[in-house]
């Protein structure tokens, strides 16, 4: 719309607030730190700064769920070098039941240790971590054994199944757990059985059942081993993993800066050009004459 | 020539000179006066031959108007493409503001958001709280979807309420055109007021619609808007109105409609609104919004990730619970609007395992997050579908605005040179009054001359 007829006036006008708008737009991103605050700033940047935001925070998020399973795996690492430690006090009570000088009484004696250690384990077997079952799988609510102390420790889920899965960053999937059968009552050698029979036997005095049961602890004593290995390799593995995911986001964020936020030298380099040019702008129009002909009528 | 013959000369010339002054003055009282154009006094010579006793002296003739047609039809020209730029600058800038590229907030974050809860629930598939997170965060994108149809609805609501207040000024301008057409044919054809107020409602006019201009040879003018539909002829005046558009059988059968340009006689001259601040709103009222919620054609890119979203999502969730997490209602051009979490959807029905795993629903869920997923409807993941709409948007406002400045700049060039041709120049108009003025006091000291021989010759005769 022309609002007058003096075109050089509206131009300088408009020349004006187009530096005005510039000085607006400069003092913003400095504020802000960020260049690209609406589509428009850089609409090429768009679709890599929306991108990268978005991988950021699903790498965070894998970030979480490693750390999250991370504290598991910690816990059932150490719960299985406790459950270690406690057969190795079961073989040692077994070696002193198995000898040929243990009267009656020495075995009962130790078939009462047995079964507190025997406790322990099945307490080893029901690890929590926040009200959940460690070695539930699937089933993190409901304790993976029950030992009443003088039958044998009974399965509470029949086949357990452990399907839970954790993510890297670049989509890589492990099973973070294993399970109370797997660790504690594995075909290949049943910890809680062979501490069972080992409590059995002592309880019963019967010597060469101890020394059976001796024989079938240090088995699965050997597979309990197996099963903390495996556990080693999956914090080796999560560690990789939460370092890799690190690496990324530094690396996403890193990007992200590059694409939208403001090179503050050169914004306030621009915002003093701006300024200077607004300044000589209105002093250039100062300066021209104001004066006409009928200025010097008399 | 006798005296007194040179007496009504003298006497004539001061009246002459008394216009030419007039004219000068008129010129300078309207320097500011949008439209007015310098007039110039056009001084003849009366015959002069003593032996035939033509007596000479000079005649005041018709004021001849500085107004040259080119310059006015390039201010226009530029007005109106200046019109189109500005209207699409400032459309475009109000609709991109509902496109957060923040990365915190708006549609992106909130699916963000979901795509983390997804992923940590596939981590911890039977914690309640992590299945409580997922309806949280699907309640958020839901919400986002809907606030950003919302914002474009009233984006829309604005524009069209532009359209009408845009048509109600053509009506307003060619109404005052008619009516000076109306005062020329009553003989006011030479009048450099009217002159004035007729291009100034031209160039005004021009900045809404573009328009062609044609002087008849009663002096009336014809407007034409875009070359072809008669705004003004003559006497007559053909207003305009804003009619919203939906096809016979439309696809979409709630879709927003889109706006058309009419004569009163429901004549559609759409195709003829080419430039001016009409040309710009109409192209992004039914280009622009169109690609974004919608028409009768096409669903718009909010409302197709709305649905493919929620498609893809209700179709990893309903074979596991039962129930879809995400509900629609309407046609397609609701999606985005209407989007909202299952209302008999809870931690308890919420289910993460699929026929193969315990947390296979929630692993797959998390995958859409991935940057290498792309959806099959719109062949991009999610984020970039968003981003490309964002980004199309931030284009478009960009070149309008880049067009705006550089329009302006034209305008101003055609406004100059047009002031060159025709604006008021105040030292010449103090040149003319000293020269008039000089003129003035010469032709005053001729009848003072004439009157003092005059005197003379009385006394003469009155001594015989």
């Amino acid at each position: 719309m022309i609002k007058g007829i003096y075109a050089n006036s509206e131009a300088f006008a408009t020349g004006l607030d187009q530096i005005q708008n510039r000085i607006a737009v400069t003092n913003q991103q400095i504020t802000s730190g960020i260049d690209v605050n609406q589509p428009s700033d850089n609409p090429n940047a768009i679709e890599p700064i929306l991108a990268a935001q978005s991988e950021i925070a699903r790498i965070t998020q894998v970030q979480t769920n490693l750390n999250g399973v991370k504290t598991v795996a910690s816990a059932a690492d150490s719960a299985l070098q406790a459950a270690n430690s406690v057969i190795n006090q079961l073989i040692s009570i077994g070696a002193q039941g198995a000898t040929a000088t243990a009267t009656q009484g020495t075995r009962t004696s130790l078939a009462q240790e047995a079964e507190e250690l025997e406790q322990q384990l099945v307490s080893l077997a029901n690890t929590t971590v926040q009200g959940n079952y460690i070695f539930g799988g699937d089933n993190p609510d409901t304790a993976p054994y029950s030992f009443d102390g003088t039958n044998p420790p009974t399965a509470n889920v029949a086949t357990p199944t452990n399907t839970g899965t954790v993510r890297d960053a670049e989509g890589n999937a492990i099973i973070p757990s294993l399970t109370a059968q797997q660790l504690f009552d594995s075909p290949a050698g049943s910890v809680l059985q062979a501490a069972d029979a080992m409590r059995q036997a002592l309880q019963n005095n019967q010597p060469a059942n101890v020394d059976t049961a001796l024989t079938d602890l240090k088995t699965a004593g050997t597979q309990l081993n197996l099963g903390a290995e495996s556990y080693g390799a999956i914090e080796n593995w999560l560690t990789n993993a939460s370092t890799d995911a690190s690496q990324r986001i530094t690396s996403l964020q890193s990007q992200l800066s590059g694409l939208r936020d403001t090179d503050v030298v050169q914004a306030a380099s621009q915002l003093t050009l701006d300024e200077t040019a607004y300044q000589a702008a209105i002093q250039a129009q100062a300066t021209l004459p104001t004066k006409n002909l009928f200025s010097y009528l008399g | 020539m006798g005296l007194f013959t040179s007496l009504n000369l003298a006497a004539n010339s001061l009246e002459v000179i008394q216009q030419s002054i007039g004219v000068v003055q008129n010129n300078v009282t309207n320097a500011s006066t949008p439209g007015y154009v310098q007039q110039t006094p056009t001084l003849i010579a009366a015959e002069f031959d003593p032996a035939t006793g033509a007596s000479g002296g000079v005649q005041f003739g018709p004021v001849q108007s500085s107004r040259d047609q080119f310059a006015e039809q390039a201010v226009r020209y530029q007005n109106a493409l200046l019109g189109t730029a500005t209207s699409a600058a400032s459309s475009l800038n109000s609709l991109q503001q509902d496109f957060s590229v923040s990365g915190t907030s708006g549609i992106p974050s909130a699916l963000s958001g979901l795509f983390s809860a997804f992923s940590a629930w596939a981590t911890t598939p039977n914690d309640s709280t992590a299945q409580q997170q997922v309806i949280a965060s699907a309640q958020q994108v839901a919400q986002e979807f809907n606030n950003a149809a919302g914002a474009v609805a009233q984006v829309a609501s604005g524009t069209m309420q532009q359209l009408q207040s845009t048509v109600g000024q053509i009506n307003a301008l060619t109404a005052q055109i008619q009516q000076i057409n109306v005062q020329i044919r009553k003989g006011d054809r030479g009048d450099a007021g009217l002159d004035a107020q007729l291009n100034n409602a031209l160039e005004s006019l021009s900045n809404l619609a573009g328009i062609d201009v044609h002087y008849q040879s009663d002096g009336t003018v014809t407007v034409l808007m875009g070359g072809q539909t008669p705004l003004v002829i003559g006497a007559t005046q053909n207003q305009l109105n804003v009619t919203p558009f939906i096809p016979a059988n439309p696809t979409n059968i709630d879709a927003p409609p889109t706006a058309t340009i009419t004569l009163a006689d429901g004549t559609d001259v759409t195709n003829t609104v080419t430039q001016g601040q009409l040309a710009g709103l109409l192209t992004f009222n039914n280009v622009t919004l169109a690609s974004v919620q919608g028409d009768s054609s096409q669903a718009g890119g909010l409302n197709q990730l709305a649905q493919a979203f929620a498609d893809t999502v209700n179709g990893l969730v309903t074979p596991a619970s039962g129930i879809p997490l995400f509900t629609m209602t309407g046609g397609p051009t609701n999606a985005a609007a209407s989007l909202a979490v299952n209302p008999n959807m809870t931690t308890a029905t919420l289910v993460a395992s699929s026929a193969t795993a315990i947390n296979g629903t929630a692993d797959a869920l998390a995958q859409l997050g991935s940057p290498t997923y792309t959806d099959a409807t719109l062949g991009s993941g999610y984020t970039d579908f968003y981003s490309g709409i964002a980004s199309t948007i931030g284009q478009q406002e960009s070149t309008a605005s880049a067009n705006q400045t550089a329009q302006q700049g034209l305008l101003t060039q055609a406004q100059n040179i047009r002031s060159q041709v025709s604006g008021i120049s105040l030292d010449q108009a103090a040149t003319q009054m000293i020269e008039f003025q000089s003129a003035y006091s010469a032709s005053a000291q001729t009848v003072v001359t004439i009157n003092n021989m005059l005197t003379a010759l009385i006394q003469m005769t009155q001594n015989i």
